[in-house]
């Protein structure tokens, strides 16, 4: 047995046998006696003034509980400014904006009460693309002073820019000036949709001064903390229940369903649902901002960086939500694990007549790496250097200053490209080949840094129940990542205790304590951490327990492997802790875990954005792509991406594999497939046929995985987070492989057959 | 959710007819379009399910025909190895609708009569020369495949008349066929556009041509510049590039933002080839 067993085994995840045999219950699944049935009515125009809203018709099909127009519920919310009405006031700003909503007796009822509501609107001109937010001539949000912003937000009045983001060091114009070489190119990344399987869902029952409300949230306590703040109530009158999420990547992190089921509710004084149709969930609830990068990097002639200049637009859609985080994510990721010493980069999150750009697994990563690393395809290419070389020579490295001038530790991203180079069979492969039967190949690679958001803090409680067994109460949530199976292992490597006989708890904000999100890729880090603090107070509360059992003085009872014993020969599994009576009456066993990230955080200066810490954990990896082009079809196959990601300490190398290669899928949609087609404020392809998600079909890849461990040294055993980084580099070394294959550089994703049957060879490789 | 609806389901073809002609209803088979749009928000006050119409049901075989059921399901004739061998371009046809579960339960009739350019079986049974055997109280019709589509989603039925069978003549010996399915993805998608070559060889020489466009023009279309240009031509003097641009020629694909007509043609051109390049190598293989 390994130390720590079982941290670094495989475990297959505890969740996986109720959900594909139906027995786990997703929001939808949730129904309370008496609820009424939610139907909401949306904005058939991208921008306009309401003139006339008249819900009179509505309201008086008999069936018909409650009709809700927005001046009758609530303040605005939005957890960095609050400009988001639950229903649209007095404007319209995006094709699927909840502008009404009805409860009814049956869902059939309150359908129909949606048909009979009648609107006139003053058509406002759409601002439908990063160039019309810029010019500004038609504004989204006349006043973003009316707003209150409640952090991370810098709107520039009188535009469309809610939010600016700068990182400054050193002097570009300098660096540049140091350059033998230098390029220049704009690159863009279409608008995605998450596509989970599950729609959202949301089924509230409210009064006055108690709201319940059951939900698929990714983080339960920052719904919890937008509803009760733009509808009143206290924490403690909000309890957020929980349901299993179908799919979460990000679009499920914030309010979304809740508060409109909350006014619907509290009106009605009934319990209301509403589940939202795929149709509603591409339209009107969030999806991956598309955004546009303008990169400047110049190198010296022997392939090192002197300086970069990036400007980066996002479309972040008609309001706020996440926007600003993906900008300072991002921002920070912008240079990638590169050690520069002069950088500019601006950053601008611009409002549009867009369905809302938020969280979607990267917070933007994923975008930035998309531009800086096919950059760094075309300065190797200028300088005749193979990319993995030139990526070699100036990663960040044990010791390397980062461009907000931290000194780096644990840095595992060089051992990553290299890992996956070989997985890869980099060295044994030219760049670009052409098979008898006339097909294109080529090979592409990429790299990526990632923050984890900082600071942040969590808790939990681990009880143990009578017969022995333990539960874990954490608001970390089950979402693909593992955290139902890899909880456990934490407590199990300290206590010795069976895997089968530790469980976390459901999520109910009334009940579990306090964790800020679900998101950046931070549950198994911090979560992790707080439930080894108390995994050893458990222990400690056993051994006194224990001790006295025997007749001696804790300390003098060993433990080992699950195994207590003493000097005169007594011994006691944990296994058997609950049938040996040790419990009886006793005072129950419970500890409390803690983890936050606050005193290690260097707040960031305000102009520059240069911290000597600005996250308490980088996360880094590796890809490499081999793509097979048919040249007269513009098909491409990725036939095989060899990765390595530093993982810290796989505590379930099973579940990582998994998550890598789910990431890799995804991205290979991203690099090639997914696109969310706007024409004039429109939605044109808003369906599961005409957006084109891979199917299990399309998964085909051959996935050579490696796991590079260079622990964190505040991990848990060393961990550092990989749900978001598995998907970083994909769509930039698939890219750069299809640019190689093709002789031509591709800068905007996806890439499609369109795009390469009109590609002219551009001498790019 | 669907919206509430009347169901009829007629016994007999001929009440199945009437019931048609006097309530305008839509005809139901497998419902993967019908009730697919239905939760999309479409009405249709009125379905009459056919499922219980035993005339419509299963496949006979003649001598010289096959009689397809139009309830018989894309599964039966993936499942079956006489396609695959004797129909190749309807067996890849039919294996690639949708995903397992939409070719168990979608129809060959109703992926005709739902009349859409992307049919996965119109142009494999176009290359067939298959025929429509129309069904109304007066009797049964039969009109050429050619002949069924009038444009978008409109087929020659009648409001009393119904698709009962798909009557497909057994190809002649040393013939080969293939369809080639352009997509983005793998499954679930719809054909971007699509080509079925049919060729029966006499010796060295095309003895007859058949070919068929799919999403190439606004329903499934049969190509006769291009099989003109096949027809009575030795087999290895095919100038493919000909064929492609002749193939093309006959083809009216629009521009929309799904694909622009200039790449729906150059795609037509490629893989009117390629179809051609297996139909041929399929129809020396073939022993009968």
């Amino acid at each position: 047995m390994t130390p720590h067993y079982p941290i670094g085994a495989d475990i297959p995840r505890k969740d996986g046998k109720a959900k594909v045999t139906g027995r786990a219950k997703y929001g939808a699944d949730w129904n309370l006696s008496g609820q009424l049935y939610a139907a909401v009515y949306h904005s058939p125009i991208p921008h306009g003034r309401i003139l006339r809203l008249d819900v009179t018709r509505a309201r008086a099909l008999p069936g018909v509980r409650c009709v809700l127009t927005g001046a009758e519920c609530g303040q605005r919310h939005g957890q960095f400014i609050a400009d988001q009405p639950i229903l649209a006031v007095d404007k319209v700003r995006y094709v699927g904006e909840p502008v009404a909503a009805v409860a009814a007796d049956t869902l059939r009822i309150a359908k129909e009460a949606v048909a009979l509501i009648e609107a006139e609107y003053e058509p406002l001109p759409v601002v439908d693309s990063i160039e019309d937010a810029l010019a500004a001539e038609s504004l989204v949000h006349e006043d973003w002073s009316q707003y209150t912003i409640y952090g991370l937000t810098h709107p520039v009045p009188g535009s469309n820019i809610i939010d600016r983001y700068q990182l400054i060091r050193g002097d570009v114009e300098q660096g540049f000036a140091q350059a033998d070489v230098i390029v220049e190119s704009d690159f863009y990344c279409s608008m995605l949709q998450h596509v989970v399987m599950e729609t959202h869902a949301a089924l509230a029952d409210a009064t006055d001064d108690e709201l319940v409300i059951y939900s698929p949230a990714q983080s339960p306590f920052t719904v919890r903390a937008a509803i009760a703040q733009c509808l009143g109530y206290r924490y403690d009158q909000v309890r957020i229940v929980c349901t299993e999420i179908g799919g979460g990547f990000g679009c499920k992190a914030e309010p979304k369903l809740e508060p409109i089921v909350a006014v619907l509710s509290r009106a009605a004084r009934r319990p209301v649902k509403l589940v939202y149709d795929r149709h509603e969930e591409f339209e009107a609830t969030v999806t991956r901002a598309p955004c546009k990068f303008h990169l400047k990097t110049g190198a010296t002639r022997d392939g090192k960086l002197t300086a970069q200049q990036i400007t980066v637009w996002w479309d972040t859609g008609a309001y706020g939500t996440y926007g600003p985080r993906v900008n300072y994510n991002a921002g920070y990721a912008s240079n990638g694990p590169y050690a520069i010493l002069n950088c500019h980069t601006d950053g601008y999150c611009l409002v549009t007549n867009h369905s809302l750009g938020s969280a979607y697994r990267g917070f933007g990563v994923s975008e930035v790496a998309q531009a800086h690393e096919t950059q760094m395809d075309e300065l190797a290419d200028r300088l005749g250097m193979d990319p993995l070389e030139f990526r070699l020579k100036n990663v960040l490295r044990d010791g390397s200053v980062s461009v907000t001038g931290e000194v780096m530790e644990s840095v595992g991203v060089a051992q990553c490209l290299e890992a996956a180079a070989a997985n890869l069979d980099w060295d044994r492969k030219p760049r670009r080949w052409i098979t008898p039967d006339g097909m294109l190949h080529g090979k592409g690679i990429a790299c990526f840094i990632k923050l984890t958001g900082t600071p942040s803090t969590t808790s939990c409680l681990l009880r143990m129940n009578e017969d022995g067994s333990l539960i874990i109460e954490s608001a970390s949530r089950e979402m693909g990542q593992g955290v139902l199976t890899v909880l456990p292992q934490f407590a199990a490597s300290v206590l010795g205790l069976d895997l089968d006989r530790i469980v976390v708890a459901p999520v109910d904000t009334a009940m579990v304590p306090y964790d800020k999100t679900t998101t950046s890729s931070r549950s198994t880090f911090h979560s992790g951490n707080a439930v080894l603090e108390a995994a050893g107070e458990i222990l400690r509360q056993l051994k006194a327990l224990v001790g006295r059992k025997w007749g001696v003085p804790p300390e003098d009872v060993q433990f080992q492997e699950g195994l207590f014993s003493d000097a005169a020969g007594h011994r006691l599994h944990i296994n058997d802790v609950g049938s040996s009576g040790l419990l009886k009456e006793e005072p129950p066993v419970m500890a409390v875990g803690r983890f936050g990230s606050k005193d290690v955080f260097d707040p960031p200066d305000a102009h520059t954005h240069a911290s000597s810490r600005p996250t308490i954990m980088w996360m880094m990896g590796a890809q490499a792509a081999e793509v097979e082009v048919d040249p007269r079809t513009g098909h491409v196959r990725v036939v095989r991406v060899g990765a390595a990601h530093d993982v810290g300490r796989a505590v379930n190398p099973l579940g990582c594999l998994q998550q890598i290669e789910g990431g890799i899928v995804m991205g290979m949609g991203h690099a090639l497939l997914e696109e969310m087609i706007y024409r004039d404020g429109v939605l044109r392809n808003g369906n599961m046929v005409d957006y084109k998600v891979p199917t299990s079909m399309d998964a085909g890849i051959d996935c050579r995985i490696t796991l590079v461990e260079v622990p964190h040294p505040e991990g848990p055993y060393g961990v550092k987070g990989i749900g978001e980084p598995a998907v970083a580099p994909t769509s930039p070394a698939i890219s750069n492989a299809v640019s190689a294959a093709c002789g031509h550089r591709f800068r905007r994703i996806p890439i499609k057959p369109e795009d390469i049957l009109s590609a002219k060879e551009d001498a790019a490789c | 959710m669907l919206n509430a609806f009347e169901l009829y389901t007629p016994a007999t073809v001929e009440e199945a007819c009437r019931c048609r002609a006097e309530t305008g209803g839509t005809l139901l088979a497998g419902g993967t379009d019908v009730l697919v749009a239905m939760h999309g928000g479409k009405a249709h006050a009125v379905l009459i399910d056919l499922k219980g119409l035993a005339p419509l049901r299963g496949i006979r075989e003649t001598e010289t025909h096959w009689h397809l059921g139009a309830l018989t399901p894309h599964y039966a004739i993936e499942a079956d190895p006489v396609w695959r061998a004797r129909c190749t371009c309807l067996y890849e046809g039919c294996s690639q609708v949708g995903s397992v579960q939409i070719r168990h339960r979608g129809t060959l009739g109703g992926n005709l009569c739902n009349a859409v350019p992307s049919a996965d079986s119109a142009g494999p049974l176009l290359a067939l020369d298959a025929v429509c055997r129309i069904a109304s109280p007066a009797g049964v019709r039969d009109v050429p495949l050619t002949e069924f589509f009038l444009g978008a989603r409109r087929t020659v039925l009648g409001p009393d008349e119904l698709l009962q069978e798909i009557v497909v003549p057994k190809p002649a010996p040393h013939t080969g066929s293939c369809y080639i399915k352009y997509t983005r993805r793998r499954a679930m998608d719809l054909a971007l556009c699509g080509v079925t070559v049919l060729v029966t060889l006499d010796g060295g020489r095309i003895a007859a041509a058949r070919v068929a466009l799919t999403t190439a023009a606004p329903t499934p279309i049969r190509a006769p510049g291009a099989e003109a240009y096949l027809q009575g031509r030795q087999a290895d003097r095919v100038d493919l590039a000909e064929l492609g641009r002749r193939t093309a020629a006959d083809a009216s694909p629009r521009t929309s933002w799904r694909a622009s007509t200039e790449f729906r043609l150059t795609l037509l051109q490629e893989l009117a080839g390629r179809a051609f390049t297996t139909a041929l190598a399929r129809a020396k293989e073939d022993p009968t």
